[in-house]
């Protein structure tokens, strides 16, 4: 899946930055060097989300388990739109930069800057790794050659 | 966001439980919220703002009365307990109402809530009711269950919501739960209260919860 | 009769360091991080996740190492802390078919779009103990082949399109969640199968294995089994579109089960699902053996065997319920145990005491020739227990 059209919308980045590793994105954002205070009006906090499979793979729903679920909302000094994150697992900082990313994207110039400087290369890291996994998986499928049947 | 959530909210909801629970185990008595402030054009008192945060959650589901709905309650109470809306009341969990409210536009038409079943008496709604005059005295008499003999309230003009409790005895266990709400102040008032109207009138001296 | 026992404070907090202690072993040597424990021990943290019905695999790492190994102690942890937790929302169903596939065979078909990918697989292992694990061994990274994985999928849905295989929709119920209200039997499928999802791998290999020696024989092929990695997506209130939180390993496994036809329905194949969290491939298959025993009455069939019976199999498959109702007898019983002891007593003394010639049925006789009424059961309930401290 190729993810470097740009612009993005903001579930395309939540999907991006809830793939990408905390220390990952915190590396990101401090290259970004927005500057921009905020302060977060839900959260971080954290959770649980049930989840879902189905019967068969496409039939009723029913409940698997629960994941643990971390969210932030947060809000600029200007006041613009929240910004909201959520993220699988317990880091609270990773909740809150994603829902950080999604305020400052609110802005057209930053938004910009946000898709090229950032979204763009994490999304280039993330098929790359998955290609790795992919080729990995490859190497091991089975090549079948029929033996010589007796006459 | 204009409505505030709990500074704190593990400490700031467990302190505000734990007065709801204070409040339900001795019906009739004041107590005194640490409530976030709501916005100016709230329709609702900060007790009940508190009381929502604390008890709504993706569990519960909380039906507004027509009217309550103001600055942006609904999306504010979603967003932060994350509760469903009900459409009905009695679909709902929790119900925000006034007196007027339970009085209803006629005769037949005050609003049903859900009273729980014999088996289940816990499926019942809890009233948050938000009223303009919360204080001891007053010519409403509770007793029961947490109360010493008895205790007089004084919710102002709430005849419509003291009639709607006090007929919780008729269909015991099954009923409604009531928390009222003015200002800061709530007061529980469970299914198992008994509820008169005292015989001894009412001083009418600044009644009104926020004059303290 | 109730008797409070209390005491035992200072014995218990000696304990508690005595085990922490064990826990710890020798200081020469390293402590084991939980990060080690995630990586190197995940098969062990997938099931403590599956089980305890909580992806975590960080939490399910500090409950294996808090345990000391212990699955069920480790499962009973991270059970006990998921109650600590509210919900916050909940998944969209899994699309299984978009597994980011590492592991993808099928008994059913040799050559199947994609084709059979093994993955890290214990299957074609010598089960020869590895010296070369005692010494520090350098171990060689994966091999990668220069083209990535064809599309591989979902095998079942070959006999779906020709109608060979019972056809699963989604009808749009809302599924009963046994976490919020206890399970009323008779429980419907989606609730037999989050119960049997979070049961005792142990237990539901032994049920499936019993179906397999006849006891509710139901004749499977491992239509296909997928592990690998998927992305979950939760609907919110603050976006139109589902958002994507992360991803988190699964397995799954479709069984293809023997024919069920009548007047009005062609005869099709049948299907048993497991689903599980992480690398759990023999839980899930013993899991779509089990839920295909459990679709007997449903398909039917003769009730038979006790991996047919919803009650039987599904009210005990919990290792934390289990665990918890077996252990409750380590709890003090000094009053029942009395109770049974003084009856017992007495039995005995009445046994010790041979019958006289005028004594009758319904009463024992005493020496002295009179009769004394044959001492009641005892009236404590076994269920009043007294528990200390």
């Amino acid at each position: 899946m190729n993810q470097t059209h740009l612009p993005q919308t903001p579930t395309q980045r939540q999907r991006l930055l809830a793939l990408t590793s905390r220390e990952r994105l915190e590396e990101g954002w401090a290259e970004l060097a927005l500057p921009v205070d905020h302060r977060c009006v839900r959260g971080p906090e954290t959770g649980m989300a049930m989840v879902r499979g189905r019967m068969g793979g496409t039939g009723n729903a029913f409940n698997l388990g629960e994941m643990t679920l971390s969210r932030a909302s947060v809000v600029l000094d200007d006041g613009a739109p929240l910004g909201h994150g959520w993220v699988a697992g317990r880091d609270h900082r990773h909740a809150e930069l994603i829902a950080l990313v999604d305020a400052c994207a609110h802005r057209p110039e930053w938004a910009e800057r946000i898709d090229a400087e950032l979204m763009g290369p994490l999304a280039r890291e993330l098929d790359a790794a998955r290609e790795q996994d992919s080729r990995t998986a490859a190497a091991t499928r089975v090549d079948f050659f029929t033996m010589v049947r007796g006459e | 966001m204009r409505w505030q959530a709990f500074s704190d909210p593990v400490q700031d909801g467990q302190r505000h439980f734990r007065q709801v629970l204070a409040a339900m185990a001795e019906p009739g008595t004041l107590h005194d919220a640490a409530a976030p402030a709501v916005p100016e054009d709230a329709a609702i008192a900060p007790a009940l703002w508190a009381t929502l945060l604390s008890l709504c959650d993706l569990d519960t589901s909380l039906w507004i009365a027509p009217g309550l709905e103001a600055g942006g309650l609904a999306d504010a109470v979603t967003f932060h307990t994350g509760c469903r809306l009900a459409s009905a009341p009695d679909e709902a969990d929790f119900a925000l109402v006034t007196p007027g409210v339970l009085a209803g536009p006629g005769r037949d038409s005050t609003p049903a809530f859900a009273e729980g079943s014999d088996a289940y008496p816990d499926r019942g709604s809890t009233l948050l009711v938000v009223l303009d005059t919360l204080a001891e005295g007053g010519h409403w008499r509770l007793a029961g269950p947490g109360i010493p003999d008895s205790r007089d309230l004084d919710v102002g003009e709430a005849t419509p919501l003291m009639t709607r409790l006090a007929a919780n005895q008729v269909r015991f266990p099954r009923g409604l739960d009531a928390i009222l709400g003015c200002g800061e102040r709530l007061v529980a008032i469970p299914r198992s209260t008994r509820i008169e109207a005292s015989v001894s009138a009412t001083p009418e001296e600044d009644r009104a919860c926020t004059s303290q | 009769m109730y008797v409070a026992v209390k005491g035992g404070e200072q014995a218990i907090a000696n304990a508690h360091r005595w085990l922490a202690d064990r826990r710890r072993g020798d200081r020469d040597r390293d402590e084991l991080s939980v990060a080690q424990l995630a990586d190197q021990m995940n098969l062990a943290v997938d099931r403590v996740m599956a089980e305890a019905s909580l992806f975590d695999p960080e939490l399910a790492a500090l409950a294996l190492k808090q345990a000391s190994g212990d699955l069920v102690e480790a499962v009973f942890l991270l059970r006990a802390y998921r109650t600590t937790l509210p919900r916050l929302a909940e998944t969209l169903p899994l699309d299984t078919g978009a597994i980011r596939l590492e592991r993808r065979v099928s008994a059913t078909y040799k050559d199947v779009p994609g084709g059979q990918v093994l993955g890290p697989t214990y299957d074609y292992t010598h089960r020869l103990l590895d010296f070369l694990q005692l010494a520090d061994g350098e171990v060689p990274a994966p091999a990668r082949t220069e083209q990535a994985l064809e599309a591989c999928p979902p095998i079942l849905d070959q006999l779906d399109a020709e109608g060979l295989i019972e056809r699963e929709t989604d009808d749009g119920a809302a599924p009963y969640d046994i976490t919020r209200d206890p399970p009323d039997f008779p429980v419907d499928r989606a609730t037999r199968l989050q119960m049997l999802a979070r049961g005792d791998e142990g237990y539901l290999l032994a049920l499936s294995y019993s179906t397999q020696r006849g006891y509710g024989r139901n004749h499977p092929f491992a239509g296909e089994i997928r592990i690998g990695m998927l992305e979950v997506e939760i609907a919110v209130e603050e976006c139109d579109a589902p958002v994507c939180i992360g991803e988190i390993a699964v397995s799954e496994c479709q069984m293809i089960n023997q024919f069920a036809g009548s007047r009005e329905l062609a005869p099709q194949f049948t299907r048993g699902y497991g689903l599980a969290f992480g690398r759990n491939e023999r839980k899930t298959m013993a899991m779509a053996l089990v839920d295909r025993a459990l679709r007997a009455e449903e398909l039917g069939e003769p009730v038979a065997s006790p991996a047919q019976q919803p009650e039987f199999v599904l009210a005990h498959a919990d290792s934390v319920e289990a665990a918890g109702f077996v252990s409750h007898l380590k709890l003090p019983h000094y009053v029942d145990f009395q109770s049974e002891l003084e009856l017992l007593r007495r039995l005995r003394r009445a046994h010790a005491q041979p019958p006289t010639d005028d004594a009758e049925g319904g009463g024992q006789a005493t020496d002295d020739g009179s009769k004394e009424p044959a001492p009641a059961a005892p009236q404590a309930s076994r269920e009043t227990e007294q528990v200390a401290p």
